[in-house]
C-alpha cells in the first residue's frame, strides 16, 4: 500500500492509494483476470485433433468468450486460431465476406500469404504489399464459393486452421430474417459440407452464442439435422477450489484481503459460481471496503455487497423465457410454480410439490421437471428430498418477478 | 457572491477542472486507477456512471478527461474524447466515429477520410469502416482512446440498429475505454436479449455525505472568497442536513438551495419560495422529460401525494392497471426518482425521493386542487427551516400580515398554521389574525378551526358518545398541546381505553402540567393497578396539586374506608378555598379537568366553576354551565353576588356587554333587540368569530329562533355573519323540524356540513332538555 498526499484547498490530507483487484465485469476476461480451465482447453484440443468441429453451449453470462479467447492464444504449433465475434453480420454475404477475409489476413500474419499471392492475383481479390497486408479489390463476388476455394487452396499447407466464432445463432437469425429460410438452410450446409468434405480436414470450426443454436437451427429447419454433428462442449460454473484459485488471481496486488473463513462465506452466498458473479461479488465487496478505507473483508460487507448486487436488479428475464419457449404450457407453468414456491419458502416440502403437481397436471411427470429440467438446467440443486436456487441473486429477482401471492398449497 | 451554480465544468480549463474537484473521490479514484494501471492489451473494463440529472455525472467525465490530457504518464499512451456537449447529430454509429474522426484530427491525430458513398446505404459497413481508420490512426500514435460518453443511455438508443456491431468492435479490438455516464439503468438495451447486457461496470452515484457536502461547500466558500458560505456552515449545521436530505444529496440541486439561503433575508415568503422553484426549474424540467408520458403521468399523480403511498392508492389516481402502475414504479426505483419504504405487512409505500422535486411538481405542475392542499408546503418549510427559523419566520409574517395581499399571504400562513413548530397558541393567533385579512369565505375556509373551535367540537361528539370521532377531531391538530394531550386522555378514558389515556396523561405530565398526574391515577386504576395508581395520588398530595385529595378521598371512599376519606375530603375542601388564583394555564388545564369530571360528577364541579370564572376564563365556564339547571342556579348566584368577570384577551367592554346580554337570557329576562343587534354587528367588524358564534349558540339554546333569523336577514352584517357561522344559520332553521337530517337535504343545504350542523342541532336540544323542564316553553 502506498500513501500518497492530495492537495486541495491549502490543506493537506493524507489518504491511502487504494488498489483494486483485477476485476473485470461485462467484457470477456483475459490474463490476468482469467482463470484458466486446463481441462476445457485439454477436452477442446482432443476434439480438434480428433477432427471434429465444436459447439459451445452455455448460457450468457458464463465465460464462452472467455474461454474462447485463451483457447485462441494458447492454441498449439502448427494451428491457427482465430477468434471473432460476429454478431454484427446481418445476411449470408457479410457473413461469409467476413469469413473470408479474416481469414486471408490471419494467415498473412502468419506469414503464409506469400504462397496465397499468386492465387489471390490470379483471381483479383487483392494484392499482397511487400509487409505481408492484403488490399483487397472491392467488387461484387461469391464469397461462399471464394471462401471455399480459399479453404482448398491452403489444404495442402501444414497448418490446421480453427475458426473460433462467437455469436453466430445471432447471425443466422439475421441470415433468416433478412435473406430468408432457403439462405439459412444454404448457409447451414455450407458449414456442415465443410464439416464433412475431406478436401477441408484442415479447417475447424467452432461455433457459440448466448442464444441457443439448437433454437435456432430448430426454427430453420424443424430438424436438427444440420449441427448434430457437432461436438457440444458444456462449460460449467466453477468448483469451490477454482472459484477461491479466481479470487487469489484477482487479488493479486490488491489492498482487499480476504480470510479463508470469510471466503467461503462469500462463496456460498454466491453460490452458482459463475465467474461472472465471482467478479461482480469481488468488485462490489472492494467498493464496499474501499468507501470504508478497511483492507479486511468480513462477512457484513460481503452482505452488504450482495445487497448492492441484488439491487442493481440485473435481469434475469431470459431464465424465465427459457421455460415458457422449450416447455409445453403445463409444464412451464408447474415449472414456474415451483421456482416461485422455492423462491419464497426455502423449506417448501417434496409432498407439497407432488401435491401442486396433481393440481396444475403438467404433462411430463413432476420429478422429471424438477430433476431433469429445474435441476439440470441450473435453476435449482438438490439436497436429499429438498430443492433450494442454485443462485441467490436469481432467488431475488425471482421473489420480486413472482410475488407469493394466492400460493395456498 | 458569484452564482455558483451557473456555473459549468466544461468551460474551464483542464487544471481549473482538476483543482475544482472536491468531491466524488471514491468514484473518480476507482476508475482512474484502472486507466493507470490496465495497459489495454487483456480485457478492458467499462463503466458508466449512473445517477440523477445534477448528481455530478458529467463533471466527473469531465475530470476525467483532464487526468488523462495531463498525466504525463497517462497522454504518452492514452487520448480522451468526452462528447458531452456534442451528442445532437449522433443517431447512428457511423456519426459517432465520424465525430471521434473529427476530435481526434483536432488533437493531432488525424484519422484518413472515408468516403461514406462507396458504402452505398450500408451504414453499418461504413461505420466499421470508419473504425478501422480510427483504429490505424490509433496505432500509428501509439496511442489508445478513453471516450468519454455521457448519456450513453441516449446514444444506445438512437443508435439502436448498430449495437450489435458496436459490442463487436470492442470484443474484437483493444482500441477503445468507453466511459458512460446515464441517468437510467434498467433500461431494455441493457437487457439479457440485447448486446450490452451486464457490458458495462454500473457504479451509481449515491447523494453526497454529510462530509462531501461540508468539503464542498468549504471549497466553495474559499474558492469564490464567500466567507458567508463558510459561516453558514458552521452556524447551521442542522439547516445544511435538512438540505441535504431535502436534495437527496444531488449537488446541483443543493447548491442552487444553499445559494439562495444565504441571500434569503430579504425576500418574502412564498414568492421567495417561487423563486427557489423557479430556479430549479431548467434541472427539473429536463428530469422530467426524459421520462415517456406515461411514467410521467405515474410520477405526478404520485407527487400530488407528497407522502409515501401503497400502489393501490396511487392505481386508483393514475387510472391504469395496477401491474402497469409496478412496473413503472419499479422504472422510477431504478431511476433512483422514486424510493420505495418498507409498509406494514407486505406492502411496500412508495414516494418521490427527493422531497425538493416532489414540491416542484406540486407547484409548476399540480391543478388547484393539488395547490390548495398544503401540506407539501409545510413539511418543506419545517425542512427548510428548522425550529428556532420557523418561529423568526412566524413572527415576521404575523408582523407583515396586516400589508399583505391576502392570496400571496394564504399558502403561507395555512403552510405554517398546520406546523408542528409553533405552539397551540401561535397557531391560534395566525388563525385570528389572518381571518382579520381574509375577506373572501372561500379563503378562510381553506384555514383550520381555532383550537377552542376544535375542541368545542370535539366535545360536541363526545356528548354525542361518538368517542372516535371526537379524537379524531382533536388529532387534526399538528401542535403539541398539554390541551390536547389532556383532551385525548380524557376521552381515552372514557372510552376505557386506560393504555392511551395513560400515554396521553403522560405527555401532558412531561409538559409541566402537574394535574395530569391525576389522569394518570386514575388511569392506573383503571388498569387495574392500584398501587402505582396511589403512589401518583399521593405525590400530588404532597405536591399539593388541586383536586388531588378529592381524588383520594373518593378512592378510600369506594374502598369503604369512610375515616381516610373524610380526611382527605376535608383536606380538599379546605385547600380549595385557600387557592387564590391561577395562571392561564393552570386554568386551562383545570377546565379541562372540570369537562372530565362533569362526566363523572356533575354537582362537584360547582366549587371549581368559582375558581375558572374568578380567573378569568368567563367563555369557556359560561359555555358549559347551562346544560345543568342546578348549575344555573349557581350562576346566577355569582351573577348576583356581583363577580367581576374580567376578560384576558377579549377587549372589556364588548365581552362585558356580550356576557351580561347572555345572563339576561340565563336569567329569563327580556333582552333587546337593538342592543343584540349592537353587539353582534361590532363583534362582527372586530371579527370576533369565537363570540359571534357563542351568542348566536346561547341565543338559540333559549329558544330565540326568530331574533336570531332577523339577525341573519339583516341588511348591514346579515352577509358577513352568515360567513362567519353558516352551520348556526343552518341549525336555526332545522332546530323546530321533527326530523332535521331528512330536511337537511330536501334544503339543499351543502352536503360537507350536515354531520356538523346535525350534532349542533343535537347538542341544542340536549341542552335545552337539561335547562327547561319537558314541555316547558319561553
Amino acid at each position: 500500500m502506498i500513501l500518497l498526499c492530495y492537495h486541495y484547498s491549502n490543506e493537506f490530507v493524507v489518504k491511502m492509494r487504494w488498489v483494486s483487484p483485477h476485476t473485470i465485469t461485462g467484457s470477456p476476461a483475459e490474463n490476468e483476470k482469467y482463470l484458466r480451465r486446463e481441462y476445457i482447453n485439454e477436452e477442446f484440443w482432443e476434439y480438434v485433433g480428433a477432427g471434429k468441429h465444436i459447439l459451445f453451449t452455455a448460457p450468457r453470462r458464463i465465460g464462452k468468450s472467455s474461454v474462447m479467447k485463451d483457447l485462441e492464444k494458447t492454441c498449439p504449433d502448427g494451428v491457427l486460431a482465430i477468434y471473432e465475434d460476429i454478431e454484427s453480420d446481418k445476411n449470408q454475404h457479410e457473413f461469409f465476406k467476413r469469413l473470408f477475409e479474416l481469414l486471408v489476413e490471419r494467415l498473412g500474419k502468419k506469414g503464409k500469404l506469400k504462397r496465397l499471392a499468386g492465387w489471390l492475383k490470379s483471381k483479383s481479390i487483392g494484392e499482397v504489399s511487400p509487409d505481408g497486408r492484403v488490399k483487397f479489390i472491392e467488387k461484387q463476388r461469391d464469397y461462399k464459393s471464394e471462401l471455399l476455394e480459399l479453404i482448398k487452396e491452403m489444404g495442402s499447407e501444414q497448418l490446421k486452421v480453427v475458426m473460433l466464432l462467437d455469436e453466430f445463432p445471432d447471425v443466422l437469425q439475421s441470415i433468416l430474417d433478412n435473406d430468408g429460410k432457403k439462405a439459412a438452410v444454404d448457409t447451414l450446409h455450407t458449414l456442415r459440407e465443410i464439416r464433412h468434405t475431406s478436401e477441408f480436414k484442415n479447417f475447424t470450426l467452432v461455433f457459440a452464442g448466448s442464444i441457443g443454436l439448437e433454437h435456432v437451427v430448430a426454427k430453420v429447419d424443424g430438424r436438427l439435422k444440420l449441427i448434430n454433428d457437432l461436438e457440444p462442449i458444456q462449460i460449467d460454473q466453477l468448483d469451490p477450489e477454482e472459484a477461491k484459485d479466481l479470487i487469489h488471481q484477482l487479488l493479486e496486488g490488491a489492498s482487499m484481503t480476504i480470510s479463508e473463513e470469510v471466503m467461503d462465506y462469500m462463496l456460498e452466498k454466491i453460490n452458482y459460481l459463475l465467474p461472472y458473479f465471482v467478479q461482480l461479488m469481488l468488485d462490489k465487496t472492494n467498493r464496499v471496503l474501499r468507501k470504508k478505507r478497511q483492507t479486511e473483508l468480513t462477512e457484513e460487507d460481503v452482505d452488504t455487497a450482495f445487497e448492492l448486487v441484488v439491487k442493481e436488479g440485473r435481469n434475469f428475464g431470459d431464465w424465465e423465457k427459457r421455460l415458457t419457449d422449450y416447455l409445453s404450457k403445463m409444464d412451464a407453468e408447474f415449472c414456474i410454480g415451483m421456482l416461485t414456491r422455492y423462491a419464497h419458502d426455502p423449506e417448501y416440502l417434496l409432498q407439497k410439490a407432488l401435491n401442486y403437481s396433481v393440481k396444475v397436471k403438467p404433462d411430463t411427470h413432476y420429478k422429471e421437471l424438477l430433476d431433469d429440467v429445474l435441476v439440470k438446467d441450473g435453476y435449482l440443486a438438490r439436497e436429499g428430498q429438498k430443492y433450494r436456487f442454485q443462485s441467490p441473486f436469481l432467488r431475488e429477482w425471482w421473489k420480486v418477478r413472482y410475488p407469493a401471492i394466492g400460493i395456498d398449497d | 457572491m458569484r452564482p455558483i451554480t451557473y456555473y459549468q465544468m466544461a468551460n474551464l480549463s483542464d487544471e481549473e477542472v482538476k483543482e475544482q474537484f472536491v468531491v466524488r473521490m471514491d468514484e473518480y479514484d476507482q476508475v482512474i486507477s484502472e486507466i493507470e494501471r490496465d495497459r489495454m492489451t487483456g480485457s478492458i473494463q467499462h463503466y458508466v456512471f449512473v445517477g440523477q440529472r445534477g448528481s455530478g455525472k458529467s463533471t466527473l467525465l469531465r475530470r476525467i478527461q483532464a487526468e488523462v490530457n495531463t498525466s504525463s504518464k497517462l497522454a504518452k499512451r492514452l487520448i480522451a474524447i468526452n462528447l458531452s456537449e456534442e451528442q445532437a447529430g449522433i443517431y447512428r454509429l457511423c456519426d459517432l466515429w465520424d465525430r471521434v474522426a473529427q476530435e481526434l484530427t483536432l488533437q493531432s491525430v488525424s484519422v484518413e477520410e472515408v468516403s461514406w458513398e462507396v458504402y452505398g446505404n450500408d451504414m453499418t459497413a461504413y461505420a466499421k469502416a470508419l473504425y478501422l481508420t480510427i483504429q490505424k490512426a490509433l496505432k500509428k500514435h501509439k496511442k489508445k482512446l478513453v471516450l468519454l460518453l455521457d448519456n450513453i443511455d441516449r446514444i444506445f438508443e438512437t443508435i439502436k440498429g448498430d449495437q450489435k456491431l458496436f459490442r463487436e468492435l470492442l470484443i474484437n479490438y483493444k482500441d477503445v475505454r468507453i466511459i458512460g455516464g446515464s441517468t437510467r439503468l434498467s433500461e431494455h438495451h441493457w437487457q439479457y436479449e440485447e448486446p450490452f447486457y451486464e457490458f458495462f461496470s454500473i457504479i451509481r452515484l449515491e447523494a453526497l455525505t454529510r462530509e462531501e457536502l461540508r468539503e464542498l461547500l468549504e471549497f466553495w466558500s474559499e474558492f469564490f472568497s464567500e466567507p458567508s458560505l463558510k459561516e453558514f456552515i458552521e452556524r447551521h449545521p442542522g439547516r445544511l442536513e435538512s438540505i441535504r436530505i431535502l436534495s437527496d444529496g444531488m449537488p446541483r440541486t443543493m447548491l442552487n438551495l444553499i445559494e439562495l439561503l444565504i441571500h434569503e433575508p430579504d425576500k418574502k415568503g412564498y414568492e421567495y419560495l417561487r423563486q427557489i422553484v423557479d430556479r430549479a426549474t431548467p434541472i427539473y424540467q429536463e428530469r422530467l422529460g426524459i421520462l415517456p408520458p406515461a411514467l410521467q403521468k405515474v410520477l405526478l399523480e404520485l407527487s400530488f401525494f407528497w407522502d409515501a403511498v401503497k400502489v393501490k392508492e396511487l392505481v386508483a389516481a393514475v387510472k391504469m392497471e395496477s401491474k402497469t402502475v409496478s412496473a413503472m414504479l419499479k422504472q422510477l426505483v431504478d431511476m433512483q426518482i422514486v424510493e420505495k419504504l418498507k409498509g406494514q405487512g407486505r406492502n411496500h409505500m412508495y414516494r418521490l425521493k427527493e422531497r425538493f422535486f416532489n414540491l416542484w411538481l406540486l407547484m409548476t405542475q399540480g391543478g388547484p386542487k393539488q395547490k390548495n392542499q398544503v401540506k407539501w408546503l409545510t413539511a418543506f418549510l419545517e425542512t427548510w427551516y428548522d425550529e428556532e427559523g420557523l418561529k423568526v419566520y412566524y413572527k415576521k409574517l404575523i408582523g407583515e400580515l396586516a400589508e399583505m395581499d391576502v392570496q400571496k399571504a394564504w399558502p403561507m400562513a395555512k403552510a405554517l398554521v398546520h406546523s408542528r413548530y409553533l405552539s397551540l397558541d401561535e397557531r391560534d393567533y395566525l388563525i385570528s389574525e389572518f381571518s382579520k385579512i381574509s375577506g373572501t369565505a372561500h379563503l378562510k375556509m381553506s384555514m383550520p378551526e381555532s383550537s377552542n373551535e376544535v375542541f368545542t367540537e370535539a366535545l360536541l361528539y363526545a356528548h354525542g358518545k361518538n368517542l372516535e370521532k371526537a379524537i379524531e377531531t382533536i388529532e387534526s391538530i399538528e401542535q403539541n398541546d398539554f390541551r390536547k394531550n389532556l383532551l385525548l386522555g380524557l376521552l381515552s378514558y372514557q372510552r376505557s381505553d386506560f393504555e392511551n389515556a395513560l400515554v396521553e396523561f403522560s405527555k401532558a405530565f412531561e409538559l409541566g402540567v402537574e394535574i395530569a398526574e391525576l389522569g394518570i391515577g386514575v388511569s392506573y386504576l383503571g388498569i387495574g393497578d392500584t398501587t402505582t395508581a396511589l403512589a401518583h395520588f399521593k405525590n400530588a398530595v404532597e405536591k399539593g396539586v388541586p383536586l388531588s385529595e378529592l381524588l383520594m378521598g373518593r378512592y378510600y371512599n369506594s374502598i369503604h374506608n369512610t375515616s381516610k376519606a373524610g380526611k382527605y375530603f376535608s383536606l380538599f375542601a379546605t385547600k380549595f378555598y385557600q387557592a387564590g388564583h391561577l395562571d392561564q394555564i393552570g386554568v386551562d388545564a383545570y377546565i379541562m379537568v372540570i369537562e372530565w369530571w362533569y362526566a363523572l360528577d356533575e354537582k362537584s364541579l360547582l366549587p371549581f366553576l368559582d375558581v375558572a370564572a374568578v380567573s378569568g376564563y368567563p367563555s369557556a365556564l359560561i359555555d358549559r354551565l347551562y346544560v345543568d339547571y342546578e348549575l344555573r342556579q349557581r350562576q346566577l348566584e355569582i351573577q348576583n353576588n356581583d363577580i367581576e368577570l374580567p376578560a384576558l384577551d377579549y377587549q372589556i367592554g364588548l365581552k362585558d356587554r356580550c356576557i351580561l346580554l347572555i345572563m339576561r337570557l340565563w336569567k329569563n329576562e327580556e333582552i333587546s333587540v337593538d342592543q343584540t343587534y349592537s353587539i353582534l354587528e361590532e363583534a362582527i367588524t372586530q371579527r370576533e368569530t369565537l363570540m359571534v358564534n357563542w351568542l348566536i349558540k346561547q341565543l338559540l339554546l333559549h329558544y330565540q329562533v326568530d331574533l336570531v333569523r332577523l339577525l341573519y336577514e339583516n341588511p348591514k352584517f346579515g352577509n358577513k355573519l352568515m360567513d362567519i357561522a353558516r352551520t348556526l344559520f343552518i341549525a336555526s332553521d332545522l332546530i323546530e323540524s321533527k326530523d332535521p337530517s331528512d330536511e337537511y337535504e330536501g334544503k339543499g343545504y351543502a352536503p360537507e356540513l350536515k354531520e356538523t350542523t346535525l350534532n349542533l342541532i343535537s347538542f341544542i336540544r340536549y341542552s335545552r332538555s337539561k335547562l327547561y323542564r319537558k314541555n316547558e316553553s319561553k
